[in-house]
């Protein structure tokens, strides 16, 4: 860092931000019901940002060994870059938030969980092959500006996906799940109890019919409607004027019985960050309140072209990505009902726990249309066999405003929480 | 740099072992309405595999001294399991280096040209202000020079230069916003890149009509596809199932995949072949040092071979394809496709269109996903067609079905094969985006389940 930081100063630029990353990975991978791969991933790299001119340039790299080669990048890029205001925190954040624990979980101990839920699988339903990853991941920033900030944390996240695929009466079939946490600590029967639940309900195939009928999404399969709120609400898109929300600012966009929050306090959620990866504190905000578009998700080069308040959502992919905007920890609100409360109040509907092509419609005006990969028919209050071959599509800022349900469960997943939602979608079955 | 990393062959301990290195530059320019970005990454890594007893382990280093370490890391953690042992494939040894003979290397074109051509290319949309609320222009240029070493004293050094822009117009009449998108990207230079003025009329008149445009009724079609999206869709449909690492210990899966089973009529023959050069899915070498290779997976309807990695294709008893691959150094390779394509046919696109009496004219591809058996892929943009005229055009169609019926369905391949890279790329397994190609004739299918209002 010092080295660069003497080129920086050598070539008089007024305006710098250094992003430093290091992450080191062990992952333990089952493939086919037996471990088969063994990984470690070492990693560290520099994002440097410098205002010059008042202008905008961006290099990434991960070998000291040039500094000169990497600052003359960095001053090429700016001179044709964005212009921007630069204003780079100066504030000192206190981190106390623990997100930081120093644990260990032993590559030995992971194979024998894996190998025991690949048995407690495979017993069951021996033409089914599991596939499973293990992973520890350590992950350290730091960020260092021209105007004084300097900040750091690390934490460790640990987390599990296991699946189960092969043939089953129904067809070809990929059911599993997922948990991420900053200590090893996990459900694994919980988890295994879903999988065999999904597991069951898939011997036997139901037919649906094609019209509007109320759908139960599981939290999995909420992806493409986050897509569509992050998208709709991100600031870039509304100085842009590209986005269906540019005038709703304070209107009612969905039903007021979603409220969804970006929350980087939340200890048991692996978002949880002290500031974002620009050195904004990262602040609890309620993007949507029962419905009502409160504000429009920045960082903070679009906080300065549109004149909205910075609230800690500038993420990076890695190192080598200049920001963009995000959550911390996203999360929809729960409602009052219990899951089985909404599924008895359904004499014709459909449940679906995960989708295929979701995500590739026009996600920016709110559409969508995908195959319900994973769901199951709904007949007078109770869940049935596998339906296939089924199509479900709308428009979020529709289907979504109108009367809907939303579970009193929720399910962790990753830096998401989400309920279960019930809405009266449009199926198309063939 | 083969100098210093060699030296951790000697301490891989394990019945194979490859060390792989990279240095990768990347440059992007991102114009957004009247903003441009640009910005640069360098970054160098390297790992080693090593396999023992049945078990691979894989350790990632970005220091070139810090190779032995890395061997070391890799060789313990591949003995952290034992299991019945799988002898890898005799390979054959290679020694060789390979440049790609850029007729417009973009390396050598200053970033100010490059700036000027996306500045034109934007002065379009800017002008354009009657039908279009915004426009995005991407240009990305890759560089990776990579060094794969093998204990079996194979020695690669292979050079890939990708060069892509993408641009994306949308229209807004206040409430809907319409977005249309285009993408083009090789490994043929910096040529692939200009003379797109066409294009981005097209996208803009594009946005524009699909924003008037009426949404598709949810039913079954009988549809032709471009391109573009008959790529996408084989691509999606039949490439992944191809993929040995799904079915290489599946007794029930491999008899659904079994070579010599019928899968498509006569008129079916589908490619996968990493040896087009100047394709975004060509390289001469996989990531495991197998030199790439055309792999029929369809002929004449019959489902003929599948794609290896060296180990799927060692448990399997069959031949390495060369379709083992890592999006970069901190991945492990694993099956993947290159171009992947339909071989084109006998009958014209008239004649095709002319037989239809009422469907859909599907064209350009927003993307796909697979389940295995069950896929979808986005369009661009549909078209009507009613008693074999392309009639008005319709928005949000999205395209499903089950593989093996849908392969069955298609009852014309047109003689027009086109190959498509882009500026994305296919993700599996949390490596995302590999750079593939997807192409096809125009192609009909019959029966076919799109969603809509």
């Amino acid at each position: 860092m010092e080295k660069i930081l003497k080129e920086i100063e050598k070539r008089k630029i007024e305006k710098y931000e250094i992003f430093y990353e290091k992450i080191i990975k062990s992952e333990i991978k089952f493939e086919q019901n037996e471990p088969q791969e063994f990984i470690e991933r070492k990693e560290e790299g520099y994002g440097l940002r410098i205002i010059k001119n008042g202008k905008r340039g961006f290099i990434s790299f991960n070998s000291l060994e040039k500094p000169e080669e990497i600052i003359e990048k960095a001053m090429e890029s700016s001179i044709y870059g964005k212009e921007i205001e630069p204003d780079f925190p100066s504030e000192k954040i206190e981190n106390k938030l623990k997100i930081f624990y120093d644990l260990e979980w032993e590559e030995k101990d992971r194979i024998e969980i894996g190998k025991e839920m690949v048995n407690k699988i495979s017993s069951k339903y021996k033409d089914l092959r599991v596939n499973a990853n293990f992973s520890k991941e350590y992950v350290e920033k730091k960020i260092l500006n021209s105007n004084g900030f300097e900040g750091e944390y690390k934490k460790n996240i640990f987390s599990y996906y296991i699946y189960a695929f092969g043939l089953m009466p129904t067809g070809i079939v990929f059911i599993g799940d997922t948990e991420a946490n900053l200590k090893p600590e996990f459900n694994f029967d919980k988890i295994l109890e879903n999988i065999f639940f999904l597991l069951e309900k898939c011997e036997v195939e139901e037919k649906i019919k094609s019209g509007k009928f109320p759908v139960i999404f599981s939290p999995i399969s909420l992806g493409f409607f986050i897509q569509s709120i992050i998208q709709g609400i991100d600031g870039k898109n509304f100085e842009k004027g590209i986005t269906p929300l540019k005038d709703k600012k304070g209107e009612k966009i969905l039903s007021d019985k979603i409220t969804i929050l970006n929350d980087p306090e939340q200890e048991d959620l692996i978002g949880s960050v002290p500031f974002d990866d620009e050195g904004v504190k990262a602040e609890k905000f309620k993007f949507i309140e029962n419905g009502i578009l409160k504000d429009f998700l920045v960082d903070l080069e679009t906080s300065k072209r549109i004149n909205i308040k910075p609230r800690g959502n500038g993420f990076r992919n890695s190192f080598e990505n200049l920001p963009t905007r995000s959550f911390s920890n996203l999360i929809i609100e729960n409602g009052e009902k219990n899951l089985e409360e909404i599924i008895k109040e359904i004499s014709y509907g459909l449940i679906i726990y995960e989708t295929i092509g979701a995500g590739q419609s026009n996600t920016l005006a709110g559409e969508y249309s995908f195959n319900a990969g994973l769901a199951f028919l709904i007949l007078n209050g109770e869940i049935k066999g596998r339906v296939k071959d089924v199509m479900i599509s709308g428009n979020i800022y529709e289907d979504f405003k109108k009367s809907i349900s939303i579970s009193k469960e929720t399910k962790k997943i990753y830096d998401y929480e989400l309920p279960y939602i019930c809405a009266d979608v449009k199926i198309d079955k063939k | 740099m083969k100098e210093i990393i060699e030296k951790g062959l000697l301490y891989i301990d394990g019945e194979f072992g490859w060390i792989t290195y990279e240095i990768t530059e990347i440059t992007n320019i991102v114009c957004f309405g009247e903003d441009i970005e640009v910005s640069h990454s360098k970054r160098y890594g390297g790992n080693v595999r090593v396999y023992k007893s049945g078990n691979f382990g894989f350790s990632t280093f970005t220091n070139p001294s810090d190779v032995i370490s890395s061997a070391k890391k890799a060789s313990s953690l591949a003995k952290l399991e034992k299991k019945e042992k799988i002898n890898l494939k005799n390979l054959k040894v290679i020694k060789d280096k390979f440049s790609p003979d850029l007729k417009n290397d973009p390396r050598k074109i200053p970033i100010s040209e490059k700036i000027e051509i996306i500045k034109n290319y934007n002065k379009i949309f800017l002008d354009s202000k009657d039908r279009i609320r915004n426009a995005i222009i991407r240009y990305n240029e890759t560089e990776t020079k990579k060094f794969i070493l093998r204990t079996d004293g194979t020695e690669i050094e292979e050079e890939r230069i990708y060069t892509g822009i993408g641009f994306s117009a949308f229209a807004f009449d206040g409430s809907r916003v319409q977005p249309f998108s285009k993408s083009f990207g090789d490994q043929r230079g910096f040529d692939t890149i200009l003379n797109k003025e066409k294009d981005i009329e097209e996208a803009i008149s594009n946005a524009f009509l699909l924003l008037k445009s009426e949404k598709v009724e949810g039913g079954t079609y009988t549809v032709i596809l471009d391109s573009e999206i008959a790529g996408v869709f084989i691509h999606e449909a039949f490439g992944h199932l191809s993929e040995a690492d799904h079915l290489h210990k599946n007794e029930k899966l491999k008899e659904m995949m079994e070579i010599g089973k019928r899968v498509g009529s006569e008129i079916l023959n589908v490619v996968d072949s990493g040896t087009l050069y100047g394709e975004r899915g060509f390289y001469k070498y996989d990531d495991e040092g197998v030199p790439s290779s055309k792999t029929y997976l369809i002929k004449n309807g019959i489902l003929n071979s599948r794609l290896h990695s060296i180990y799927t294709a060692s448990v399997m008893d069959e031949e390495p394809t060369g379709n083992a691959r890592a999006i970069n150094y901190r991945f492990p390779p694993i099956v993947r496709m290159s171009s992947t394509y339909i071989e084109p046919g006998e009958k014209s696109f008239e004649e095709v269109i002319d037989e239809i009496e009422y469907g859909l004219y599907v064209k350009g591809s927003i993307g796909g996903q697979t389940e295995m058996e069950m896929f979808t892929f986005t369009a661009q943009i549909a078209y009507l067609i009613e008693k074999g005229k392309i009639k008005k055009p319709v928005r949000d169609v999205v395209l499903t079905g089950n593989v093996f019926e849908t392969l069955k369905n298609i009852d014309a391949v047109c003689n027009d094969l086109k190959i498509h890279g882009g500026l994305g790329g296919c993700g599996k397994n949390g490596q995302f985006p590999l750079p593939v190609s997807d192409g096809s004739p125009h192609i009909r299918i019959k029966n076919v389940l799109i969603g809509g209002k």
